[in-house]
């Protein structure tokens, strides 16, 4: 139980941090009133992803990083199409920002480290881990004498 | 056994016993395993292979 209203704390402790940094972001260039008003907004988000993360449903385990192996089924295809929203709204940000001839290398570097993570994830949870798993198997039944 | 009461002695969710008994989702093999001591039954009599799922 306590585990897992630990666990719960993730998401709005991240929504916290996150929310924070940019709240300091936006004081240092537009004033405190601005960053109070960030600041505030990121509070908010936090508690709702507090109490929706408290909820039985399928939401309410994803928010609150908990979840049965159909739940990471229905994270996961979440994720799929965020990251297909992501790619868009970069290459929408990116015709946008060079139309109105604004510098263009934010939406890029993001989209390089999208690319790098995916490659890195299709590689981790691919054959890296596959073969880390059959080094370990074979270790084992070195040392049993097989 | 009420859904909640089979969804606690399987250690999953309400929502994915639920899922699963509409046929809407298939569980894993260690899942289905432990559905079948459960109910002391053996696993081919409750899950048929052939079955396609619904939704």
């Amino acid at each position: 139980m306590t585990m897992s209203k630990h666990r719960r704390l993730w998401t709005p402790a991240i929504a916290i941090v996150a929310g924070s940094a940019i709240a300091a972001a936006v004081g240092i260039s537009q004033g405190w009133w601005s960053a109070l008003a960030s600041e505030l907004i990121a509070l908010g988000w936090a508690v709702s992803l507090y109490v929706i993360g408290g909820r039985d449903s399928d939401i309410g385990a994803a928010v609150g990083t908990q979840g049965d192996e159909r739940q990471e089924l229905v994270k996961l295809r979440a994720a799929r199409l965020c990251l297909a929203v992501v790619v868009v709204a970069i290459v929408a940000g990116c015709l946008i920002a060079a139309a109105t001839k604004n510098p263009i290398w934010p939406f890029q570097a993001v989209a390089v480290l999208i690319g790098i993570a995916y490659f890195y994830g299709l590689w981790f949870y691919g054959s890296a881990r596959e073969e880390a798993n059959a080094a370990a198997t074979e270790a084992e039944d070195h040392r049993d004498g097989f | 056994m009420s859904q909640a009461e089979l969804a606690a002695a399987l250690g999953v969710s309400r929502q994915t016993v639920i899922s699963i008994e509409g046929g809407r989702y298939a569980p894993s093999l260690p899942l289905a395993f432990r559905i079948a001591r459960v109910f002391v039954m053996p696993v081919e009599q409750l899950f048929d292979p052939e079955e396609e799922l619904s939704g």
